[in-house]
């Protein structure tokens, strides 16, 4: 059984089942609080019927409404070992898409997110979703101090930039087939 | 504190405060119109101990009735107050802010009172931030938020908060007044978005208009679909008995809307059987796309439905669910409340004939799906039956299982992990439950549970739970060294040193293996999360959350910065360090950090409020531990474990502090109160979950502040070293008499003369007994590789001989392998000893 639920900040002390997990980031205090405080309704967990938590996503909104690049953005998404494989994170993911989509409160044209070209995993179950690759990010989970070239390509430290339409980009001028194909530098990705 | 005079600085924290009191006299001749000075004055008093503390006092108060407005001085005063523990009748901000309403200052008032989690004053400041806003329109654009309505708001959030987390502090006339004043403001500040329709939707609850509270959540939910305020709507449905709306709000947001999700399935049917509906709803269950809360709302509607047969619905959802991970979680409630479900057998016996035993006699081969479902299978009967885990036959079915899936651990892939780890979890519970025998014997079961853990995590390298279990065995076994190395694998950080730190931390001997490295162990980490992550970020996130109107969050904030600033894992944490220094002849430390924490974390225990900002509230994640096998702590299994190294609790935490603020706190006012509430702890000592060795260390005080008290008998060293107390023994010792080394030298002032002769008696004995010990460490630690050895072989016959030992098939090999670490832990654990 799942409710989704607004995350409260107290709800960090209770995320050991999910962040135990070595493929869970756990991240500052303030990253968390931060997304509360200024994306208060992008942030919220499925409990199951004991009002735990059993995974969790986070995001915002960002970008210039003129330039169509108005969207959400999924910074971390998770499910608790236990609850994986029926189709939480999915769910958690369409969640967002009721939330950002409509005129209130954010109307955003596409939802993206980021995950490293030699995710496999990921990639697809985002495919599922119907998100495709809108760019592939050169050297964006690379070293600090590492200057990336388009030319040198490493699906270790690469993102792939991964987009989905919203009901707002009526003629998905947000999304490109070929995105697998366009490449960029991190300092290009600003919105 | 940061001084504005580096001089005054180090006078301070070298203790020298003649010197810093005349460094003080001689700038406030210089400055005589900085009130600041004169705060530094009435603050070193302070610090200068009992004789000065009233005339501290009195210039503090003297300075406050001239209405500083710097707020360095505001904040000076605060200290001196809190440095007396003196309670004055208006805080100082306030006192001030009141006299003086100009919006900077009123602001800071408001920010101390985020930073030091003070909802009252919140309150109080919130309200006068918006009669500045509303007087002074020139302030307004002094700071962000730069409008009058916005201060509205904030003082409308400030009346919620105090009301739902300040209750029992306010009057009965003040909880009615307040979400009227509230109102009033959101009103005025007209609510134009779901956080502000938030807060005015709060106060109209808190006001009992729920019916007004209705039609906005209605008007407001029509032009946004938002979850916090959908929840909140249906909650006032439910609450105010409007059955039929509820029936087709949750209708309209599980069909229309398509929001499969649980909590709204339940009043649903909670609706349908007030309107009897229930065929209504039974339908629409029918219709709805195939889930697991589809097959989780047939059980719920059973319950109410008695035409319904709940044992159908209950096999259908295993046969559809029984291989995901969460079948037995999702079950398990609903096992719980419905009474035509007590009785599962037969519908086990159908799954074990139908699935299992093909696949634990090995006549087909286990996919990853059987595995589950045996896991599930095991767990659900253990659920029904947990006395099934005194029985051998569970241990056995257990490695059965076990092993007749081990081939799918060949498969996992990077970071992934298998549920087989749970059978080898539920055996030694079940070895645990069964266990007969003493304190002294539990040491070898202690180590054929390593075994087989450690061999289950060879296999299963991520799985976590495996480690906890581990982490605890090893620090009750004195291996600290290989339950540190596990914990860094856990990579536990920031929030998690608060929840789960203690696993490792608890206790002297869980920090011998870098006694001598204070600055890398993780009683230093845990310390510096505290210092520098929660002071320095949550103050300021709550002030952005005010700042960006998140307006649902805010309490959230609170509550977090309340609960981890005044956290159990915090007081415990400062507890330990203190020992660690007292260990290590660190003095320094304890006298100008800790001291102060432990004062400071005691005045909000003493307080013994029910309130989040008044108690020590206990964080520590004792859940996940459990959350494996039959997710419950089993009381014959937690007894076990605590007959060594026992988990401690909220009076232990209590009578330590004490013990240590009647050391260090020797100036204190409130030290007559410190001696009588430890005595009347020490009193039900046999209740606390402390070792011998420390019940006799808190003797020792009693017996100083009340002769009567008779000492207890001096605790034994173990003859085995794979024991938590034979290392924890030798510390509690060697730290007794280091407490009474240090009250000998520093309590000499305010100790009587036969108080202090018996102190040094005390000593002395100790001392002499702690002679002997440091004898017979060398003829220990000789020793130990033979005992080490002895053990091991030991166990290796028990696994290789014993009819319980051979089901879990470990090799000699692996036995000899984790053999090795345990020497080298071993080894470490003797070399702590150096340190004494």
């Amino acid at each position: 059984m799942t409710s989704i639920v607004p995350f409260q900040a107290t709800d960090l002390f209770d995320l050991n089942p999910i962040n135990l997990d070595p493929l869970t980031e756990n991240f500052y205090i303030y990253f968390y609080l931060q997304y509360l405080s200024d994306w208060p309704t992008l942030f919220y967990k499925s409990t199951s019927a004991l009002d735990e938590p059993t995974g969790y996503i986070l995001a915002k909104t960002e970008g210039q409404v003129l330039k169509k690049e108005w969207h959400a953005h999924i910074s971390a998404v998770t499910i608790d070992p236990n609850y994986r494989r029926i189709g939480l994170g999915s769910y958690l993911c369409q969640m967002l898409e009721t939330y950002t989509q409509d005129e209130k409160p954010y109307y955003a044209f596409f939802i993206d997110l980021f995950v490293k070209c030699n995710n496999t995993l990921a990639i697809n179950f985002y495919e599922k979703l119907g998100y495709s690759v809108f760019r592939r990010v050169v050297g964006y989970y690379g070293p600090p101090g590492r200057i990336p070239s388009k030319s040198r390509l490493n699906d270790e430290i690469d993102a792939f930039d991964m987009r989905k339409s919203l009901k707002r980009d009526k003629a998905h001028e947000c999304v490109r087939k070929t995105g697998r194909r366009y490449h960029v530098l991190p300092q290009d990705v600003v919105f | 504190m940061v001084y504005a005079d580096p001089f005054i600085e180090n006078a301070l924290s070298c203790g020298n405060y003649k010197l810093a009191l005349q460094l003080v006299d001689r700038k406030i001749k210089e400055h005589p119109n900085s009130s600041y000075y004169f705060g530094l004055r009435s603050q070193v008093l302070a610090y200068q101990g009992p004789k000065f503390r009233q005339r501290a006092i009195k210039e503090a108060e003297d300075l406050l009735a001239r209405c500083p407005t710097d707020i360095q001085t505001l904040t000076i005063i605060s200290e001196v107050f809190d440095l007396c523990n003196y309670v004055p009748l208006v805080d100082p901000f306030e006192a001030v802010g009141k006299k003086h309403p100009n919006s900077s200052l009123v602001y800071e008032w408001f920010s101390h009172s985020v930073e030091a989690g003070n909802l009252i004053q919140v309150q109080k400041s919130t309200m006068m931030l918006t009669k500045v806003l509303t007087t002074d329109k020139s302030s307004r654009d002094q700071f962000s938020p730069s409008s009058a309505r916005m201060a509205q708001l904030y003082a409308a959030i400030g009346f919620v908060l105090v009301c739902n987390c300040c209750s029992s502090r306010i009057t009965a006339a003040s909880r009615k007044l307040f979400p009227l004043l509230g109102l009033k403001l959101v009103e005025k500040a007209k609510p134009q978005n779901a956080q502000e329709y938030f807060v005015y939707c709060e106060l109209l609850k808190l006001a009992g208009k729920e019916e007004q509270c209705k039609n906005v959540l209605e008007e407001i939910l029509s032009k946004e679909n938002d979850l916090q305020l959908k929840l909140m709507y249906l909650d006032v449905l439910d609450r105010t008995g409007k059955y039929e709306q509820l029936f087709e709000t949750c209708r309209h947001y599980l069909d229309n809307l398509k929001e499969d999700d649980w909590n709204t399935w339940k009043l649903f049917i909670k609706a349908a059987g007030e309107i009897r509906k229930t065929g209504d709803c039974f339908k629409i269950i029918n219709e709805y796309p195939d889930g697991r809360n589809k097959g989780l709302a047939y059980l719920e509607l059973s319950k109410i439905d008695h035409t319904l047969r709940a044992t159908d619905f209950f096999e259908a959802y295993i046969s559809k669910y029984g291989s995901k991970k969460c079948c037995f979680q999702d079950l398990v409630s609903v096992l719980d409340e419905h009474p035509e479900l007590s009785n599962i057998d037969d519908i086990l016996d159908r799954i074990y004939e139908k699935e299992i035993v093909s696949v634990s006699s090995r006549k087909s081969k286990a996919t990853e799906k059987d595995l589950i479902l045996m896991v599930n299978y095991m767990k659900l009967k253990l659920h029904q039956k947990t006395e099934l885990l005194n029985d051998t036959d569970t241990i056995k079915e257990c490695c059965t299982y076990y092993k007749a899936t081990e081939q799918l651990l060949d498969k996992l892939q990077q970071f992934d992990f298998s549920a087989s780890s749970e059978f080898a979890i539920i055996a030694c519970e079940a070895l645990l439950s069964q266990y007969k025998g003493t304190q002294n014997d539990l040491p070898t079961l202690l180590l054929r549970i390593v075994v087989i853990m450690e061999s289950a995590l060879l296999k299963n390298p991520y799985e976590f739970h495996l480690k906890l279990w581990l982490i605890a065995l090893y620090c009750k076994l004195n291996l600290v060294n290989r339950a540190e190395s596990l914990f860094e694998s856990l990579k536990v950080k920031f929030v998690q040193l608060d929840t789960l730190s203690t696993i490792l931390s608890t206790r002297i001997s869980s920090l011998e293996t870098k006694l001598n490295s204070s600055k890398s162990n993780i009683l230093f980490q845990v310390a510096k999360f505290y210092s520098n992550n929660v002071g320095r970020e949550v103050p300021q996130l709550i002030l952005n959350g005010f700042k960006q109107g998140s307006f649902s969050k805010i309490q959230g904030f609170f509550e977090f910065e309340n609960r981890i600033n005044f956290s159990f894992t915090r007081l415990q944490n400062t507890n330990e360090q203190i020992r660690n220094c007292r260990l290590q002849d660190d003095i320094r430390r304890i006298e100008i950090t800790l001291k102060n924490d432990l004062k400071s974390l005691y005045k909000v225990y003493a307080m013994e409020g029910k309130e989040l900002d008044q108690k020590i509230n206990d964080n520590r994640d004792r859940k996940t531990f459990w959350d494996c096998g039959v997710h419950q702590r089993i009381k014959t299994v937690s007894q076990k474990l605590d007959m060594i190294n026992p988990e401690v609790n909220m009076d232990y935490l209590a009578i330590t502090t004490l013990m240590n603020l009647l050391i260090y706190d020797y100036n204190s006012s409130l030290y007559e109160d410190y001696i009588k509430r430890y005595l009347d702890l020490y009193g039900k000592v046999g209740d606390i979950p402390c070792t011998e060795a420390e019940t006799w260390n808190f003797s020792v005080l009693a017996h100083i502040f009340e002769p009567s008290e008779e000492i207890k008998t001096d605790p034994k060293i173990p003859k085995n070293q794979l024991t938590f107390n034979f290392n924890h023994t030798i510390f509690v010792i060697t730290d007794c008499v280091k407490q009474l080394k240090y009250m000998i030298y520093d309590h000499s002032e305010n100790m009587t003369t036969k108080q202090i002769a018996t102190i040094r008696s005390l000593k002395k004995q100790y001392s002499e007994v702690l002679k002997k010990v440091k004898k017979d460490i060398n003829s220990y630690k000789k020793n130990e590789k033979k005992q080490i050895s002895k053990v091991e072989a030991e166990v290796k016959h028990w696994f290789a001989k014993n009819e319980i030992g051979r089901q879990f098939s470990v090799d000699a090999n692996t036995i000899t392998n984790i053999f090795e670490e345990i020497g080298r832990a071993g080894q470490q654990s003797m070399k702590q000893l150096n340190a004494i």
